[in-house]
């Protein structure tokens, strides 16, 4: 943990206090002592524990503590909020609180005092301070879960990125170009044309009525059916590169993207909720897509077309042009500045149709649950409401389009009118022809539609850009679990395991593991007992490296598990967890998943020591039975015994069962047992089991609670013992007992209804 | 297991000089650092308000204050205080501004408890509407903030945030 730099009001104060003493502990807070955002100073100095506040710039202390008068000091996590608080002889005391943001700060500097208070050496080791990762440029900081800071990312960057992707298609590109080049010229040539037909080959001798230049009437028609043509065929073609670039381009962003969510480590899956990882991969590479097909090439071709059209009126008439700056300058500014209000209300429109969708997915989906409880008429009320805010966006939204849109076509339609007025003018005063202010309307009307267009389009390339930087985000992000650069090779692992003081948090400052200690034997069965969210499932994870420690280490075979490279340490560890996950495919898929290149025969035989082969030949698809979306064409004991044959198959050195045999009947569960047995011969194996006594014959049973350790030893030792793992089997036993006298009476009941009803009958 | 009712009768606050919420229950039972939790936090109606006390390592429900208003003024500014301490979500009442870059928005803010910069990732999963009509917006930094009726907000703040609902 870094000090924070202390504002010089304080540094002057604590030079006067505390003489050439250097603050041990110095960190701010952003909530001030009235409960509003603003500064705090915790500071640890000498023997003293300060809380200093900034009043009109001077600073004042609020709190003053001696360290050896602590008893306990303690980070505790609110609401939004945290606040430390220190216990001495006279009671608790507040010092000061913070917001969520900086609850990893306050809780290391709890940890600080409390080494400082017991004389031991203050450790800053552990997980990267990612919060306090400050941008290089401007220095303010960066949020944690991102790799750059976001005011600092330049869009024409990551323009020049996507481009980067795309340069393996330079070719298609140049094509794109020349294709867009040539059809912006045809398109130009047509106008003109137009004035040609006017002025020239349609035009009369004023005296003799003869029509000089008949003679190109021909050639002037195919020239314009050329152009026309041209301009749709190079058009198309262009179109049809710009689209096999957009979809190569975001083929290969797609791959990339989706490789590094399969290599993150599952922090960056903690940090990130599925659905915004979905869009990332679906909704930000189409918005990506759009780019390229469709605005990258709309935004170059509108240029051209801009550019040369605003040439040709100029060749046309520069007094006329003038005069058309107004109208167009009037609707750039609407366009810009009046418009966007319409969007608003698109926004909103769109809003409630998601809104109105998201509720009626859920009640369709749970229409069981609605029709069980009779709730049609809630639902119905529900629906309603979100209808009629749907309804009255549409209508609010039509009543805007229909005032703001015509205004628009009134400034646009207001060129065309002075095109006339004052065209009109220099065609009296001969200073203009009819074909001229024939092809400049022709002209105007071209270059209405990059004006609007390229104001949209700003809006719209913003956003494909903002796209790109959420997928570039993913793709720059470095797992947080990694090989170490001189990690070993362990390709058989013989399956000790030990945990040496490990601490470990989800979240730094909230620890799930606290300096936990223990060993585990190759080939021992040990089994993880204790309360929910005592923390053996994160151990777990742990022995998987699905997260690396904050503190301490866990030695497999007796090296550090950030030491062996990776993949050896997958491999060999198979897990069974309670919720099995299928993926959609059918068993043998599912089976073979852990171990690709399996034979027939091995699967059989993998399905037939887990007790699952007898259900699947009962299938009428056998092993190519289709097991549905995560399985759900089986029942839970049919995908514990395939998710055993995956374990079984994969043959690994250290197995883990988390809660294997839950959540099935007892016949189900004594297969899987009897299939666990078979498993976890001649292997490490840890376990978690809810149901104690389906641990009774593991070497060791560990009792965890709050994340440390209390009681080890066989079951036989701990009851023996009358400790915590005495009391849980107490516990579990009357609860059993009370379930069972339940069921009986219910059955009794039961019997004594169904005789009676007989009776009557 | 029925609910533990408590009213002024059961229980009595009071407040140390450190800022500790402290109990006395049923006139015999002393409890120090008590927690006052709302049950309904997004209710703007005062009561279910859940008393916490600390046994050993963690903390267990001593009762449930149904009714505010069974309490004197004094008692019930205490629970207040102690519920506003401990659930801080400061409520926007203003919003002057909103960037986005790099698929990040940055909200410049107005809350109660002062104004303050925000970054808030995602909208979709960010900025939530309720049923209640109040919108709930977390910042990176997993700080939330409340607005409790948009339409009270300044109009170019409503346009805003308009935008952000997706």
């Amino acid at each position: 943990m870094k000090n924070d730099d202390l504002p010089s009001p304080i540094q002057q104060l604590l030079e006067r206090e505390f003489p050439a003493i250097k603050p041990a502990i110095a960190i701010s807070s952003d909530i001030n002592a009235e409960g509003r955002f603003g500064e705090e100073w915790l500071v640890v100095i000498s023997d003293a524990l300060l809380t200093i506040t900034l009043d009109n710039g001077n600073a004042v202390i609020r709190t003053r503590m001696v360290i050896g008068d602590i008893d306990t000091i303690e980070a505790v996590n609110l609401v939004g909020r945290g606040v430390i608080e220190a216990g001495t002889k006279t009671g608790i005391s507040r010092l000061l609180s913070y917001s969520s943001a900086r609850s990893q700060k306050f809780f290391e500097a709890a940890e600080k005092i409390r080494a400082l208070k017991e004389g031991k050496p203050i450790d800053n080791g552990g997980k990267p301070e990612d919060h306090e990762k400050k941008c290089d440029v401007c220095g303010k900081p960066v949020p944690p879960d991102l790799n750059r800071c976001p005011r600092c990312v330049h869009k024409g960057k990551t323009f020049l990125r996507i481009m980067d992707f795309s340069r393996p298609y330079a070719g298609l590109l140049l094509l794109i170009f020349l294709f867009m080049i040539l059809s912006t010229v045809c398109g130009l040539g047509i106008p003109w044309l137009s004035k040609l037909f006017i002025d020239y080959i349609l035009k009369p001798d004023a005296v003799t009525g003869v029509f000089e230049y008949a003679q190109w009437l021909p050639i002037a028609v195919i020239a314009m059916l050329v152009a026309y043509t041209a301009q749709l065929f190079l058009g198309g073609v262009q179109e049809r590169f710009s689209g096999a670039l957009g979809y190569r381009t975001v083929y290969d962003v797609r791959a990339a993207i989706y490789e590094k969510l399969q290599e993150l480590s599952l922090s960056f899956f903690d940090k990130h909720q599925t659905g915004g990882l979905l869009a990332r991969v679906n909704q930000d590479t189409g918005e990506l897509q759009r780019f390229i097909v469709d605005f990258f090439p709309l935004s170059l071709e509108s240029l051209f077309l801009l550019i040369g059209v605003g040439i040709f009126l100029f060749i046309l008439s520069w007094q006329l042009t003038l005069f058309i700056l107004v109208p167009v300058v009037a609707t750039v500014w609407f366009l810009k500045r009046i418009f966007p209000r319409v969007w608003n209300y698109f926004h909103r429109y769109y809003h409630r149709r998601s809104r109105l969708s998201a509720l009626v997915n859920d009640a369709i989906s749970g229409i069981r649950v609605v029709k069980a409880f009779g709730q049609e008429k809630l639902e119905v009320s529900k629906f309603d409401k979100r209808s009629a805010d749907y309804r009255d966006s549409g209508i609010d939204l039509v009543k805007q389009w229909s005032v703001y849109h015509p205004i628009l076509h009134f400034f646009i339609m207001s060129g065309t009118i002075i095109v006339w007025a004052v065209g009109g003018h220099l065609v009296i005063g001969h200073k203009m022809t009819i074909g001229s202010i024939v092809a400049y309307s022709g002209y105007l009307a071209m270059f209405y539609r990059p004006v609007m267009t390229l104001t949209r389009l700003i809006e719209m390339v913003t956003n494909s850009l903002s796209a790109a930087e959420r997928v570039f985000d993913v793709i720059d992000t470095e797992p947080q679990v990694k090989d170490d650069e001189h990690a070993v090779e362990m390709p058989d692992i013989k399956g000790a395991i030990e945990f040496r003081g490990v601490t470990f948090g989800y979240a730094a400052f909230k620890p799930v593991i606290k300096e936990l200690t223990f060993s585990v034997n190759a080939c021992e069965k040990v089994g993880l007992v204790g309360k929910s969210g005592a923390g053996k499932s994160t151990i777990i994870n742990l022995i998987c490296r699905l997260y690396d420690v904050d503190r301490g280490e866990i030695l497999v075979d007796g090296v550090d598990i950030r030491k062996i490279r990776h993949a050896d340490v997958r491999r060999q560890i198979g897990v069974v967890l309670q919720d099995t996950f299928l993926f959609n495919g059918s068993i043998y898929e599912n089976i073979a998943y852990a171990r690709p290149d399996a034979t027939r025969d091995q699967i059989i035989e993998a399905s037939i020591a887990a007790n699952a082969h007898e259900f699947i030949v009962q299938k009428s698809d056998g092993y190519d039975t289709d097991v549905g979306e995560r399985g759900n064409r089986l029942s839970g004991g049919e995908k514990q015994r395939i998710a055993i044959a995956r374990a079984i198959l994969r043959d690994p050195a250290v197995l883990i069962l988390d809660e294997a045999t839950s959540s099935v009947d007892t016949h189900t569960e004594k297969k899987i047992q009897d299939a666990l047995d078979t498993l976890t011969r001649n292997r490490t194996t840890i376990a978690i089991a809810h149901r104690l006594s389906t641990l009774r014959s593991y070497n060791r049973l560990l009792l965890i609670d709050d994340g440390a350790l209390v009681e080890q030893g066989t079951h036989e030792e701990l009851m023996v013992k009358k400790g915590k793992f005495y009391e849980l089997v107490t516990m579990q036993q009357e609860m059993s007992a009370i379930i069972g006298a339940s069921a009986e009476e219910q059955k009794n009941h039961g019997h004594e209804h169904s005789g009676r009803w007989h009776h009557h009958v | 297991m029925a609910m533990n009712i408590l009213d002024a009768g059961t229980i009595t606050f009071e407040r140390t000089p450190t800022g500790v919420l402290n109990a006395l229950y049923r006139k015999t039972e002393r409890h120090e650092n008590v927690r006052c939790a709302p049950l309904f936090p997004h209710s703007p109606d005062a009561g279910y308000i859940s008393i916490l006390i600390k046994k050993e390592k963690e903390y267990i429900e001593l009762g449930i204050v149904r009714d505010l208003n069974v309490f004197s003024a004094d008692q019930r500014r205490l629970i207040e205080d102690d519920m506003a301490f401990r659930y801080f979500v400061p409520e926007i009442t203003d919003i002057t501004k909103i960037n986005s870059k790099h698929g990040m928005d940055e909200w410049a803010i107005q809350t109660d408890r002062g104004g303050r910069t925000i970054q808030v990732r995602d909208r979709k999963e960010n900025v939530v509407l309720t049923d209640k009509g109040a919108i709930f917006v977390t910042d990176s930094d997993a700080c939330r903030y409340r607005i409790s009726d948009p339409r009270r907000l300044p109009p170019r703040a409503q346009d805003l945030l308009e935008k952000q609902m997706v």
